[in-house]
């Protein structure tokens, strides 16, 4: 009030008391504004905009009280306070000037100190109560501010972590819009071969700082499961960004699973998320997806575990998953909903429900405590694998008119054999070749069973027989492994020949590796191979049957040969270029 | 205080004990314990028994002091804790990371 003269308004019919008042405050130094009844206090109240109002209570016509109650009504939000000048000395009287918005009185005759006192007690209270909101405003308008950022914020991280293929028709999910402001992350995508991979992450802590790790996570896996690559190179590479870009301290919680449907087979890979539920059509069994590895940013590269776990499938088996925001939805005594309950409902429920019983549930159970603001929930229901359209890679499109020729060889030496998938490498220079776009999804797949095959069996000298049982099938991918890291000598050699032009081609594919050859192996997986037995074994060269790829086979076994052709090829003008 | 801590006889090992909720809340506190202990302890203990949640800003924490008290060469134990928050800490699988009991 130093800085300026408090404006201090005076009502007073009588014109001595007034007079006489007015002339106090000036000496004390305020500047003041006279009214000398209630309609007249109250248009100056408007256009002076006073900082404090002096206000006698029995007025002729409109009297104090009801004066105090316009002006308090005209303040709104501005605090300004009115003290009463009166005679009265009757409690009643004076509770009911605060009733109607006094902050105290001044009893008549006026004494200079306690005016003073009083008058720089409520001015200071005001400018208080004036500084209190401009800090809220100011407040309020930060965060307005911050949520039009964390809107433009998500929109750009939908473009990223959305473009997947959550909607497809088997996956159902729930997000809460402040699940990804709390670190959530849900991705979903199809692979060439026709696999799908999602994955429920949560990172830890809050806002912005938890939600920034999802970008280089959802771009890494939706990049990775385009060209290909399968569920062990793509958790081993997010750990890998993540590892290098968060801080200490900050880490993500995820389940992710890759659905074969060649394989009718998952693969996952848990850490720190709790453990989903999995329903089995086939003997009606709950499962859980164990989560045996530490969070993913945690481990160096070079200590981290990429082993995932393997459960075979059959079309209607049932996938739950959730982050631990569910379990934190607390009720109003504040208790939270917690695993047991989640758990005990999930095992009453028909697994067909479990979805809508668990949401219901926690909404039951929550009342009007906490929901939980950052829930987030997904079920899969493992389709018919004819129902899963593998995904189109992204091509180079256009391409030269000219015809091309070319040939690629590739040798894959131990320390290669062990650690790289070469296949996403090769797809991505295939999908380089006009046309062939079309039929990345069918060469993958091609390329992924003729590479197994030579890797497992004609180098690891794997039994294919093993996979005909499910437990075979652990013990055969056990056997794989141990092999492998034992592997000191041995290649396979991949050889790709082009030539064509932009209406057609022929692609040639061949593998050769340093085995024995199938003749040398048992002969059962070469019979199983070629009579196309229903068992698991050798089913891969029968889907590249019926995928219309032509194979030969060379003795001793060791050697394959695909032959691709498509589109107008030969075409008939380069016929005759070679005829002249 | 809801983090205290306390040095073992032989001045060699720092005891963290964390009360009520082991959440963001009191990362401050948990931060100075370690930071602004006067010597390099051999061990720590982070001491649990009061502690009655503990969420993933406290995992993080953990991973802070690990960082602090040299990473991989830390040696760092976990005690006392409740059944919950042994399955959080188990579901992380921090037993590859810390002594837990």
């Amino acid at each position: 009030m130093s800085r300026q003269k408090a404006r201090i308004l005076v009502v007073e019919d009588s014109r001595a008391d007034r007079m006489l008042l007015t002339a106090l405050l000036r000496r004390q130094g305020y500047s003041v504004i006279e009214a000398a009844d209630g309609p007249a206090a109250i248009a100056q109240f408007e256009a002076a905009r006073p900082d404090l109002v002096l206000l006698d209570v029995i007025m002729p016509g409109m009297d104090g009280i009801e004066v105090a109650r316009v002006i308090c009504d005209a303040a709104r939000r501005r605090f300004v306070p009115i003290i009463f000048l009166t005679a009265l000395q009757e409690p009643a009287a004076l509770a009911r000037c605060l009733d109607a918005g006094g902050v105290d009185f001044l009893t008549k005759p006026y004494h200079d100190i306690i005016l003073k006192a009083k008058l720089g007690v409520f001015l200071r209270m005001a400018e208080m109560q004036r500084q209190l909101q401009r800090q809220r405003d100011e407040i309020a308008r930060h965060n307005e501010r911050l949520l039009q950022e964390q809107e433009v914020a998500k929109v750009v991280y939908d473009k990223v972590a959305h473009h997947g293929d959550l909607d497809l028709p088997h996956i159902r999910y729930l997000q809460s819009p402040l699940a990804l402001f709390n670190g959530d992350v849900l991705l979903a995508a199809r692979g060439p071969t026709g696999n799908l991979l999602v994955l429920l992450g949560d990172f830890t802590g809050h806002g912005l700082a938890a939600a920034i790790g999802a970008m280089p996570l959802a771009q890494t896996f939706y990049a990775m499961a385009e060209k290909g690559f399968r569920l062990r190179d793509i958790i081993r590479e997010l750990n890998l960004k993540l590892h290098a870009v968060l801080p200490p301290g900050v880490f993500c919680c995820a389940t992710a699973i890759d659905f074969d449907s060649n394989e009718s087979a998952l693969h996952y890979w848990s850490g720190g998320l709790p453990e989903g539920v999995m329903y089995r059509v086939a003997d009606g069994a709950r499962l859980r997806l164990r989560s045996r590895h530490l969070p993913l940013g945690i481990r160096p590269p070079e200590q981290f575990d990429d082993r995932c776990e393997r459960i075979v499938l059959t079309p209607g088996d049932r996938l739950l998953l959730w982050s631990d925001g569910i379990l934190e939805a607390a009720n109003a005594a504040g208790e939270r909903y917690g695993e047991a309950r989640l758990l005990a409902l999930i095992g009453q429920e028909a697994p067909l429900s479990w979805f809508d019983a668990l949401l219901r549930d926690v909404e039951a159970f929550a009342g009007t405590g906490d929901r939980g603001d950052d829930v987030s929930l997904l079920e899969i229901t493992v389709p018919d694998p004819r129902e899963l359209e593998p995904a189109l890679v992204a091509a180079a499109r256009g391409g030269s008119a000219e015809p091309q020729q070319w040939q690629l060889s590739f040798t894959l030496l131990p320390a290669s054999l062990r650690s790289l998938n070469p296949l996403p490498l090769l797809l991505h220079i295939l999908m380089e070749v006009p046309g062939l776009r079309p039929y990345s999804s069918r060469l993958f797949t091609a390329l992924s069973e003729l590479y197994a095959n030579a890797l497992e069996h004609g180098l690891l000298r794997l039994d294919s027989s093993l996979k005909s049982t499910g437990a075979g099938f652990s013990q055969y991918y056990a056997e794989r492994d141990r092999r492998l890291a034992q592997l000191e000598e041995g290649s396979v050699v991949l050889q790709l020949a082009y030539e064509g032009d932009c209406r057609g081609g022929l692609l040639e594919v061949e593998l050769q590796d340093s085995g024995a050859g199938f003749d040398a192996i048992t002969t059962r997986h070469r019979i199983t191979a070629l009579a196309g037995s229903t068992a698991y074994a050798g089913r891969g060269i029968r889907l590249l049957e019926r995928l219309g790829f032509e194979l030969t086979y060379f003795p001793p076994g060791n050697r394959v040969r695909l032959r691709f052709p498509w589109g107008e090829w030969p075409a008939p003008f380069t016929t005759r270029t070679e005829s002249n | 205080m809801t983090v205290t801590a306390s040095w073992s006889a032989e001045g060699d090992e720092l005891t963290i004990a964390v009360e009520g909720r082991f959440d963001f809340s009191v990362h401050q506190a948990f931060r100075r314990a370690y930071e602004e202990a006067p010597d390099t302890p051999r061990s720590y203990v982070v001491d649990l028994a009061r502690a009655t949640y503990l969420d993933s800003s406290a995992l993080g924490m953990l991973l802070l002091l690990r960082d602090h008290a040299g990473g991989d060469n830390a040696d760092i134990s976990i005690v006392n804790s409740n059944e919950e928050i042994l399955k959080v800490l188990t579901v992380s699988n921090f037993d590859q990371l810390f002594k837990l009991s």
